[in-house]
This record gives C-alpha cells, sequence and structure tokens, in this order.
C-alpha cells in the first residue's frame, strides 16, 4: 500500500513539474513576440477575436507585431455568443470574422463602431458593410467540384439553378454550412421563398447530403460522387498537402456567368465598439487591408497558412487561387446575413439542417 | 462528545456535497437565466427534423450503450475469468482507446474508409457510427467491470452452482448481479458522453440534439434556440440518470466465507486459450487502429512539406498536463464530500445530491462554457481568461468520474472497519486518515486519473476558455482541421503526443486493474 501511495505521489509531482515548466514555455512560446518593437513608449496590445483559420491570424498578427510594435491577444474560434456572454467585460478589440455572419450579427448588435472611411476605400466595392460597420479583409466563394473520371466539364450544370434537373439525380454531393446557408439566405432575398423552397427540395432530392464542405470535397476526390458544392478553398488547400493541383483527380469549376453558385463571401473585420483602444484598431484594420500590408501576405502566403482565401484589394492576385475579379458571383448586401432565420426556418422545414 | 462531534461531521459533509452540487448546475440555472423557454421548444419540436435528431439520439445513446456493454463486460469476462493467453497484455490493450479523443477516432474511421472504401457508407451509417463510438467508449464499461468481477465471493457462485446446476445459473444469480453497479456505472459515462457527443457525430454523418444546438450557435447565430433545446437534452440525460440508476440500487453481493478471500473460478478454455485471445484482440485493433494507421501515414506522409515545430508541440503538450493535473486534483477534492456521503448515508437526500452532479455533464459543452464565460466575466473578471476559468469548467465537466470511482473504492472499504478502529478508540480524523482512505485509495486515484485523461482530451470548453494565446494538444490538433476535416499530415505530431499523454494515465488505470488479473494454466 505505502509503495502504492508513494509511486502515486511520484508520478503526480513529476507531471505537476512538467505542467509547471511547460505552462512558462508555453507563454513565451504563445505570444507573439515583439521583435521588431523600437518604440520608446509602450505599445498597446489588441485582443483579437476570430473564428478565420488560426494560422492565417497567427500570420498576419505577428507580421503586424514586427511592423509596429503592436502586440496581439488571441482568440481563436470565437463567436458572436461568446461576446454576448462576456457582456461589458469584453476584452475583444477586433473581431475578425471567417464568413461574413458574424460580422453583420455584430453590426446588427450595434456593438460594432464604424470603420475608417479611408480603409473602406482599399478594397474592393460590394465587399464590405454597405453601412461601414465592417471592411473585408479576404473572401472566398462558392465553387463547384467535379471529378472528371465520371463526368466531363462540358457535361456540367452552366447555371446553379440547372443542378436540380433530372440528370443530376444522385450525381452531386453538397453540405449544409454556414455559406450554404448564407447561400439559401440570399436566394430568398432576391428570387423569394417560393422559388428557393423548388430549388432546395430538388437539392434534397438530387443530391447527397455530406454534412461537412471538407467531405464533399473529399467524397469528390475519391470517387464516390461526380459533382460537389463547397467553398473554393478547400480544394486548393488539399492540393497543396498532395503536392500540387496535378496530384488532384478532382477539379474546381466556376458557373460561367454572373451566378449564385459563385456566390463570393467576404471575411469581416470589425472594431467593438466597447473597445478601449479605437485608434490602434483602426491602423490595424487600415494595415490589414491595406495591398503592401495584410493583403500581399494573403496573396503570397502558402496554402497552410492563407487557405487560398482571396485577397480584396484592388490588383492583388493570389498567387494560389488566382484573381477575385474572375469569380462572376452577384453582388448583394452581405449585411442582411445578419439574420438568416428565413434561410434557418426553411431548411428545417425541408430537413435540410444540419 | 463524540456524538456531536459525528452529527457536525455529517452536516459539514452534506453541506459541502450540496455546494458542490450548486457548482455542478450553475451551466443548468444559466440556460434559464440568459433566456430560453419551452415555446422555443415546441417551435422546434414542429420540424420534423427536430423530433428526428430526438429519436436518432435515444436511438444511438440505446444502441452504443448496449454495444458497450457486451464488448466491456466480454472482455473483462475473458482477462479476469478464463484461462486465456496473456490476460495482463490484453486487458492493457482493451483500455488502450481511452487514450485517444472520440473526435479524433471518428475523423481516423472517416478517413481510413475514404482511403479504403472511398464509395462505401460503412462508418457514416447508423450502425456503422454506433460501432465507431462503441469502440471509444466501452473502456468505461470494460475497467470497472473486471475490478467488479474479483470482489465476488467464489463461494456464493459454489452455493448457486449446487442449487442450480444449469450453466448460465451461476451468470444469472452472481455474476450478473455482482456486475450491475459497474455496468450501471459505465453505462451512464457512456451514454452521457454519446449525449453530448459533437465533434465525431458531424463526421460520422449523425444529427442528434447536440449538432442541432451547436447548428443553432455557429450556422444561424441563434443562442435563444441553441439554449432552449438544451434543456431538451438536459431532460433526456435525466431519463438516463433515472434508468442507471435503477441498474446500480441493487444489494452489496454477499459474503458467504470468512477470512481472506479465495481466488475466483475461472473458465477453462482448453485448447481455445490462444484462439479466444485472438479473437478478443479484434476489438481494441478495430478501435485504436484507424488511429494508429491514419497518424503514421501522415507522419510518414511523402508530400509532407511541413516541418513539425516540436518546441510548440512540447508547450501544448505540458500546458495541456498542467491543466489535466490541476483539474483532477481539484475535482478529487470536490468529489469527496459527495461520495462520502453517499456511500455512508446512503439516503434520498444524499442521493439526489450525487445524481444532481451528472446533469453538467449532459449539456453540450459549448454551452458549459458559455455559462462559465457569463459567470467569470460577472463574478470574477479578474479570473477570466486565466486558467483558473479553465481547469473549474474541467472540474464542473468531469466531477462526476471523480465522484463514481470514488464511491467504488468507498463501497470497499467498509463502514464496518471503520467502526472497528472507533471501537478500538481511534478518533474520525485518525480513521479516516489510517483506515478508510487507505483502502478507498485506488478508487480515488482511477477517478483522478480519468478527470485528468478526460480533461486533456477535451475541445469545444477548452476553445472557449483557453488563456490568450495559448494552446492544448487539441487546440492544436483542432487548428489544423480548418474547422472541417482533420488533416493527418499536419494534425499527426498533435494526436501523436495527444496519445502519448493518454497512454501514460491509461497504464495507470489499468495498473490498478491488472492487480485483478493474473495469467493461469488450465
Amino acid at each position: 500500500m505505502r509503495n502504492r501511495i508513494r509511486t502515486v505521489g511520484v508520478v503526480l509531482a513529476t507531471v505537476a513539474l512538467l505542467a509547471v515548466t511547460g505552462a512558462a514555455c508555453g507563454s513565451d512560446g504563445g505570444s507573439t513576440g515583439a521583435t521588431g518593437s523600437t518604440g520608446t513608449k509602450p505599445k498597446a496590445t489588441l485582443t483579437i477575436y476570430t473564428d478565420q483559420h488560426a494560422d492565417l491570424i497567427a500570420a498576419l498578427t505577428k507580421a503586424y507585431t514586427a511592423k509596429t510594435g503592436v502586440k496581439f491577444d488571441i482568440q481563436n474560434d470565437a463567436t458572436v455568443g461568446q461576446i454576448q456572454a462576456e457582456g461589458k467585460a469584453s476584452k475583444a478589440d477586433v473581431f475578425l470574422s471567417e464568413d461574413p455572419g458574424p460580422a453583420a450579427q455584430l453590426g446588427a448588435a450595434g456593438l460594432l463602431s464604424k470603420v475608417d472611411a479611408a480603409t473602406l476605400k482599399q478594397v474592393r466595392p460590394g465587399l464590405s458593410s454597405a453601412k461601414g460597420l465592417w471592411v473585408a479583409y479576404a473572401a472566398r466563394s462558392r465553387v463547384l467540384y467535379y471529378n472528371p473520371t465520371i463526368i466531363s466539364e462540358r457535361s456540367l450544370p452552366k447555371t446553379l439553378a440547372d443542378i436540380i434537373k433530372p440528370v443530376y439525380k444522385g450525381k452531386f454531393a453538397w453540405a449544409p454550412s454556414g455559406a450554404f446557408v448564407a447561400t439559401t439566405q440570399y436566394l430568398i432575398e432576391t428570387e423569394g421563398l417560393a422559388k428557393t423552397k423548388t430549388f432546395l427540395e430538388g437539392i434534397k432530392a438530387n443530391g447527397v447530403n455530406e454534412h461537412k464542405n471538407g467531405n464533399v470535397r473529399d467524397t469528390v476526390e475519391a470517387g464516390k460522387h461526380a459533382m460537389g458544392l463547397s467553398n473554393h478553398y478547400y480544394w486548393w488547400v488539399l492540393a497543396s498537402q498532395k503536392g500540387g493541383p496535378t496530384k488532384l483527380t478532382s477539379r474546381i469549376y466556376h458557373f460561367p456567368t454572373v451566378d449564385p453558385g459563385n456566390l463570393i463571401l467576404s471575411s469581416g473585420a470589425g472594431i467593438l465598439a466597447s473597445s478601449k483602444h479605437q485608434a490602434e484598431a483602426q491602423a490595424f484594420l487600415a494595415w490589414l487591408t491595406a495591398a503592401d500590408g495584410g493583403q500581399h501576405l494573403i496573396a503570397t502566403a502558402s496554402a497552410d497558412v492563407a487557405e487560398a482565401q482571396y485577397p480584396i484589394a484592388p490588383g492583388v492576385v493570389s498567387k494560389i487561387s488566382g484573381d477575385l475579379g474572375d469569380v462572376k458571383s452577384p453582388r448583394f448586401d452581405m449585411d442582411e446575413l445578419a439574420d438568416s432565420t428565413q434561410a434557418e426556418n426553411l431548411l428545417k422545414e425541408l430537413g435540410m439542417a444540419s | 462528545m463524540a456524538h456531536r462531534e459525528r452529527r457536525f461531521g455529517r452536516a459539514a459533509t452534506a453541506l459541502g456535497a450540496f455546494a458542490v452540487a450548486a457548482l455542478s448546475l450553475t451551466p443548468v440555472v444559466y440556460l434559464f437565466v440568459s433566456g430560453s423557454s419551452l415555446g422555443q421548444v415546441r417551435a422546434e419540436l414542429h420540424y420534423p427534423a427536430t423530433v428526428a435528431a430526438i429519436w436518432q439520439t435515444i436511438g444511438l445513446t440505446v444502441l452504443v450503450s448496449g454495444i458497450t456493454v457486451a464488448f466491456g463486460v466480454g472482455g473483462a469476462l475473458v482477462v479476469a475469468r478464463t484461462t486465456v493467453v496473456l490476460p495482463r497484455m490484453l486487458t492493457v490493450l482493451f483500455a488502450l482507446p481511452l487514450a485517444v479523443p472520440g473526435f479524433v477516432s471518428a475523423y481516423a474511421a472517416y478517413a481510413a474508409q475514404l482511403v479504403f472504401f472511398p464509395r462505401s457508407n460503412l462508418v457514416t451509417g447508423f450502425v456503422g457510427a454506433s460501432m465507431v463510438l462503441s469502440l471509444t467508449l466501452y473502456p468505461y464499461v470494460f475497467l470497472p467491470c473486471i475490478v467488479a468481477l474479483r470482489t465476488i465471493d467464489p463461494a456464493l457462485e459454489e452455493v448457486t452452482a449446487s442449487l442450480r446446476p444449469q450453466r448460465l445459473a451461476r451468470f444469472r444469480h452472481v455474476v450478473l448481479p455482482a456486475l450491475r453497479p459497474a455496468i450501471g456505472a459505465g453505462v451512464l459515462i457512456v451514454a452521457l458522453h454519446v449525449i453530448a457527443e459533437y465533434g465525431a457525430m458531424v463526421q460520422l454523418g449523425r444529427s442528434t440534439l447536440t449538432t442541432k444546438v451547436m447548428a443553432e450557435m455557429l450556422d444561424y447565430g441563434d443562442y435563444g434556440t441553441a439554449r432552449s433545446l438544451s434543456l431538451v437534452l438536459a431532460a433526456l440525460s435525466a431519463i438516463v440518470l433515472a434508468v442507471t440508476w435503477r441498474i446500480t440500487a441493487t444489494n452489496t453481493p454477499g459474503v458467504v466465507s470468512h477470512g481472506s478471500r479465495r481466488p475466483a473460478r475461472f473458465v477453462s478454455l482448453g485448447r481455445w486459450r490462444v484462439p479466444v485471445a485472438v479473437a478478443s484482440l479484434v476489438v481494441p485493433l478495430a478501435a485504436i487502429g484507424p488511429t494508429a494507421l491514419m497518424t503514421t501515414r501522415g507522419l510518414t506522409d511523402p508530400n509532407r512539406q511541413l516541418a513539425v515545430d516540436w518546441s510548440s508541440v512540447g508547450a501544448a503538450f505540458s500546458t495541456t498536463a498542467g491543466y489535466a493535473v490541476a483539474a483532477a486534483f481539484v475535482a478529487t477534492v470536490l468529489a469527496f464530500p459527495v461520495s462520502w456521503w453517499v456511500t455512508r448515508r446512503p439516503n434520498r437526500l444524499s442521493q439526489i445530491t450525487e445524481r444532481l452532479v451528472w446533469l453538467a455533464h449532459a449539456i453540450p459543452s459549448a454551452i458549459l462554457a458559455l455559462a462559465l464565460v457569463f459567470l467569470a466575466t460577472r463574478a470574477a473578471p479578474s479570473f477570466y481568461k486565466t486558467p483558473s476559468v479553465l481547469v473549474m469548467a474541467y472540474v464542473i465537466l468531469f466531477l462526476p468520474l471523480a465522484v463514481a470511482y470514488q464511491r467504488v473504492g468507498l463501497v470497499n472499504s467498509r463502514q464496518v472497519y471503520d467502526d472497528v478502529a472507533a471501537s478500538l478508540g481511534s478518533g474520525p480524523i485518525r480513521r479516516f486518515l489510517r483506515v478508510s482512505f487507505p483502502l478507498a485509495l485506488p478508487g480515488f486515484a482511477a477517478g483522478a486519473i480519468l478527470v485528468a485523461l478526460d480533461a486533456s482530451k477535451e475541445l469545444t470548453t477548452t476553445l472557449m476558455l483557453l488563456p490568450f494565446n495559448a494552446n492544448t494538444l487539441s487546440s492544436k490538433l483542432w487548428a489544423t482541421t480548418n474547422g472541417e476535416s482533420l488533416d493527418f499530415t499536419a494534425a499527426a505530431p498533435y494526436a501523436l503526443m495527444l496519445v502519448l499523454l493518454g497512454v501514460v494515465p491509461v497504464f495507470l488505470l489499468v495498473r490498478h486493474a491488472l492487480r485483478h488479473v493474473e495469467p493461469r494454466v488450465d
């Protein structure tokens, strides 16, 4: 018995010691170091709440720290719900969303202060909040993946609406992701509830729900489905993991004309109205959206960092996924995505919600 | 004097237990405080898909519970009650799936399906998904069953055998009743895991109440509906708690013989000793196989361009271990009044208090995390975003594991021994330290280890409450998923470390169980 107590004690002590030393290393290693800091007065630390790809935010903030000395505290996988639960005590200065929804939702809740007009002007038109509550800093587009061993490019639907035709029955995968909800909300706003319902019923009857955009990509690549509705960057991420686009069997397809199937969705940057660092936050957003600032990094970073997301400053082109200007997306007010209740209710009614 | 002392002690224990139960209930209270309504629940139930998700949740819970009992009890009988070869090695292998987080095995199973059976729905169907979940959860039944099998008095079996010579009578009348508390505790843990699971369910294509709650938050930003649906989850968990209470509520097995215990009776396998071992290996291999395979493939991928940053892997490793040990320590201390009260004074009040502790375990951890965000930013803002709030979250989530295993330990350290010591003039504190505690120690240790193990694998709460710029192995692993598919090329180092970190507590747990398993000859 005494032996056993001693063993337990030794193990606990060892692990505790490891933990203490580790926690110490953890805090050095984790914080975005201020290597470039040369200023005399201590710079503010900006607290970023984000649900973007963690590596992209880490790279962007690190580059900004190197340039200005401003340090960052980062909350990854942040949600609007967390900020609301924190209430007045929220430490968030800036929210960097992945999809437009959360940024629009914060704006609609009156939690954001306006972004500087000069910053908004640095971005291609139509991508940021029309009210100026948040600014786009990256973008993704909806696409169709296809597997050429099963279906040829010329047999693909010419518009998203065609995918519910009988010839495509059982031929494609889809996923009820946030981007799918956004597409649904867009269709309701532009084409009305009845037409959207018919379209969704067609998707349900013709397609296979693979639950996640990543699964849509993987099942099309594996040849389980001929086509799949997803977002552009998942394909480029897989391509880079496999050693280049030529290593993949599947291909990316953009619908040839302006089409909801090419819908562009912005990643939005907003400044919390409660932030005590308004000026510093505005300066960060100005850099984030500048062609020679954050945009350059997004355009040139490898796929495992920037995930082949599109830069949004005019003239800046992703070295992986190309020019956002080539994507034929309809323009719409993404602030409308603050409330997707109609889409939510319709998808639930049809049993298509996740 | 002694009488008053005892009454004071009893009142203090009860008060402590109440306080701990109240702490565990904070997330449930939050559901009401921050707005949820039965009206919203009714509105959601109007959709057939919500009702279908409830049935799906119930179906998965029942099937996974059934499969885990079959695997857990079956495995325990084979290693502890037969003359199978290498029983100790089998025990270690059977417990090993505990070291792998549920969402990792689900992602691995899915990835393996894509590699080997790309066009099938092997793991994404109802039965396939149940199987994948069961393979990660059965050790929660297996481990307590091994210990319980050992506590059966062989004389009891002999008596039954003499009265009812049928082969199965001994199993039905002696072994099964003795296993009931272990099965009850195991099934409770398994069922609540299934009800609250998110990541694995999505990957396995299952739409459950928890995935609905998470979709409300993540896809629709509708937190009110998320909280309201969580009420339904809490109700489902209450049913599970009641059902498992019935399984557990049984008389403690009798003791016929006196003096020291004899070794249990073994089923002689004869020339089947090796084949049975090989056949039972299928279970643990199916459980760990996909994860081991995909991790190895990831680490040896020829296209792998990423250089592993081992210093950040190491930092995440020690942060994870630190939080886990802290959670285990606090949970052990807080669980004590509850487990002590319910074993020493098993009345209605103490039993209900003990059940309440479990309720938090069944609420989606994202809701629990939001509750703690809400509370911490108001009650203790200076602690928010420090490790203490995250450790508290782990404690609330995994406290039931500590309570359950402490109970097992305290039952083994019978009240009689304490009374004997008292009659010899030993004071209460001395009695506890010299008699009750040492006898219950294995249970306390097992509880603490399980808390540490589950805390080190936790993801959802961790993501929300982790201090700024800190990382655990799970959060690093998650960061490689892009919120979608686990990329085993980038994730492999973290998966590897997470499993290695898990192997230590699993080894400690098994060492405890192994005392009940020894190799036998026919």
